[in-house]
Parts: C-alpha cells; structure tokens; sequence
C-alpha cells in the first residue's frame, strides 16, 4: 500500500499549476500557427514543443545535466548555435545585389536607426538597458542575432523576444506595406530601377574576405556572426568546397535549427513567461519593426535628394532583414504601382545588408554594454 | 532609474557604428568593383588587340 503510495505521489500530475497550464496553451497557439498556417513553422514548431516539455512538471529536463539543459548551455549560452546559424544564412546568401549597387548597404543601416529608437523606447516602458537593447534588436527582424544578444545581455529574456521576433518576420507582409505606402507617394512606389552592372566572380570571392575584415576590426564583438557569415558565403562563392556548402546550408543547418528551437522554447517556463514584462516585449517588438522599415525608407527617400542614380525608396524598407521576405514584399508593392517594376534583385541589396547591420548593432549593443 | 546620459551614448555609437561599418564597407566594394572591372577590361582588350 505504502509503496503503492509512493508511485502516486511521484506522478507529475499532482505538480502541475495553472500557470503552466497556461504556457501548455501558449505553446498549443505556436504550434498551430507552424502547423496550420505555416508561421515560420522551423522555428515555431520546435519552440512550441520546447516550451510545452518545459512547463511538464518533474521531467529534470531543465536541471543540471537535464537534455534541455545541455541544450540550452552548451547551445545558446556558450554562444554556439547563433553563428552555425549565420553559416548556413552565409552559404545561402548572394551578395551580388550589394555588389551591383554599393549604396544599398546605406539602405541596410538605416533600418537599424530604428533599433535603437526602439531601445529608447523600451526604456521609457521600464525597461533595463539590457532588456531594452534587446526589444530593440527585434527590429532588425533576425532570429538568430535576437537570441545572439539575449544569450548575452538579459538570457531571462531570451524565449519571449525570440518569439516576437520570429512572429514578426513572419509579419512582414503585414506590417511593412502601410508604413511604406504611408512614407512614399504612388510615383515613388513605381519608379523603375535599372540594374547597373553584373559583379564579376572574383567580385563575390573576395566579398566576404573584405567584409569580414573591416566589419570585425571595426566592432570585434561582431565577430561570432559575422565570422561564420563570411565563412558560409566564401564555402558558397568560390565553388571549391560543394560538400561543405552543401551541409551548411541543409544538414547543420537543418540540425542546429531543431536544438535551437527546443533549447529557445525552453527557456519560457510560466515563472518567467507569464510577466508584464512579456507583453511589453511584444509591444515594443512590433514597435521596433515599425521604426526599423519607416527608417529605411525615409534614408532612401532622403538618398534620392543627394545622389544622381535614384533609388525606389520602396527598397529601404527591406533594410530589415527578414530575408527574402522583406525583399518580395517590397517587389509586390512596386508592382501594385507599376506592372513593369521588378524590384526583387534591387531590395536584395538593402535586404541581406540589414543582416549584416543587425549584426553590427548587436555587436556594438555587447561592446557598449558589457 | 534610467541612466539617460548611458543610454543615449549607447544608442548614438550604435548608430555610428552601424554606419561606419556600412559606410566603409560600401566604400571598399566600390573600388574592388571598379578594379576588377578595370583589370576585366584590360584582359579582354590585350586578347582583342
């Protein structure tokens, strides 16, 4: 009887509150919304999973020595997963449309003016500077730096802002077409761009080398992402190394992604989740994301008062990064005004220079901070 | 309480930052552009030629 007892009183079932319950719920939306409506469903998939394993009650996952535990220390606080990430974001990326039109790059800085009004305005909420720097970089709309600079400057903060970030991405086309159309006039939005010259293929070799030298001697702090970065787009560029390219792009990345997510869910046990502090996350997010487009496209704007070759000041708005998403948003609206206007090649400049300059703003936010 | 003095210092050499990087970037990626295509041309005008 007693031993009977025993085992009863070891279930799990009599451990469960209601605010895990409420995490449960929580995770049931995510996974929805990966299943059924195809919400960025790598990430939000293994997430809501994450967080559901999380928020059962005895499992010994989180502990010491727990799987989740070694996935979450070993992954994402020593800084691991993040930059294999950006491998892979290397291995896929052509920089040729930065390589064609240099100027875009201005486009992919821009956008990061709105990081940090964004990171203003999280203090204003009550923020820590910490916590804030990282709401802030929700609007550079790149999974990986977000959970970069969380694992760095506030990991209590890591599952929600990961969460917003995502979820937003995978807004963009929700969110960037009012605040392009409100900044920009129906001539702007069909002004044709002319692609100006084809970049050579010592071009693109030689790309990343450069990249990676001037930005990592300019902010070091940059240099897990940005090192790894220019690593995948070299492996890709110089077509020497296929079999490397290939598992960046899909097998590393493919399993790096499933321990990231997992290891992201995690983190969002009720205690921490469940807090004022989350809803501000995903108000300051969208707010982030807001300023982050209006800023890329009020810099193209001003752009066109100072340089001879205009731009279509539709493309700053792909500043965020968010790529390529951001960047066929941005084509579809073009083409709303005008059926001939084939942006896509030309916001791919700003697009992929935005994850360059989310990188950079994260670097910076850990030089300044730390 | 929100040190204000940090928190501007922290976003204004953000910005710089960022830019600097860009800026200097877009600056290098122009002149390899234009060697490159310069040496380009060169090539195929000595095998022209």
């Amino acid at each position: 009887m007693e031993q009977i007892t025993e085992v009863l009183s070891s279930w799990g079932l009599w451990q469960v509150t209601l605010g895990q319950i409420a995490m449960w719920l929580i995770s049931f939306v995510l996974l929805y919304l990966a299943i059924k409506k195809g919400v960025e469903p790598l990430l939000l998939l293994p997430i809501g999973f994450g967080i559901f394993m999380a928020n059962l009650p005895l499992t010994g996952l989180l502990e010491e020595g727990g799987l989740f535990y070694i996935f979450y220390h070993y992954g994402i606080a020593n800084e691991l997963i993040p930059p294999l990430i950006f491998l892979g974001l290397g291995a896929m990326t052509d920089f040729g449309p930065v390589l064609a039109n240099p100027k875009t790059l201005l486009l992919g800085a821009a956008a990061q003016v709105g990081v940090y009004g964004a990171f203003l305005g999280a203090l204003l909420l009550g923020f820590t500077v910490y916590e804030a720097a990282c709401i802030g970089i929700i609007g550079g709309a790149d999974g990986p730096t977000s959970i970069f600079l969380s694992a760095n400057l506030a990991p209590h903060m890591m599952g929600s802002v990961a969460v917003a970030a995502y979820s937003y991405m995978a807004l963009v086309p929700i969110i960037i077409p009012p605040i392009a159309k409100m900044l920009t006039t129906k001539e702007e939005r069909a002004m044709v761009m002319q692609m100006t010259r084809w970049p050579s293929k010592a071009e693109k070799i030689l790309f990343p080398i450069l990249g990676a030298l001037i930005i990592i001697l300019l902010v070091p702090a940059s240099a897990p992402l940005i090192a790894m970065f220019m690593l995948g787009n070299l492996f890709m560029e110089s077509g020497a190394v296929e079999r490397l390219t290939d598992v960046s792009r899909n097998a590393l990345m493919n399993i790096v992604t499933i321990i990231l997510g997992v290891a992201v869910g995690s983190t969002m046990t009720a205690e921490v989740f469940l807090t004022p502090k989350t809803i501000g996350v995903f108000i300051m997010g969208v707010v982030a994301f807001a300023f982050a487009t209006a800023s890329g496209v009020l810099l193209a704007k001003l752009m066109n008062l100072l340089v001879k070759n205009k731009v279509n000041p539709l493309i700053g708005a792909a500043g965020v990064s968010a790529v390529p998403m951001a960047a066929r948003v941005v084509q579809n609206m073009g083409m709303e005004a005008n059926q001939q206007n084939y942006l896509l090649m030309h916001a791919m400049g700003p697009n992929v220079a935005g994850v360059i300059g989310t990188a950079v703003a994260a670097g910076a936010f850990i030089t300044a901070l730390t | 309480m929100v040190d204000w003095g940090q928190a501007t210092s922290v976003a204004i050499s953000g910005i710089v930052s960022v830019f600097a990087v860009l800026i200097v970037l877009q600056i290098a990626v122009t002149i390899t552009g234009s060697v490159t295509e310069s040496l380009a041309k060169k090539q195929t005008d000595k095998q022209t030629g």
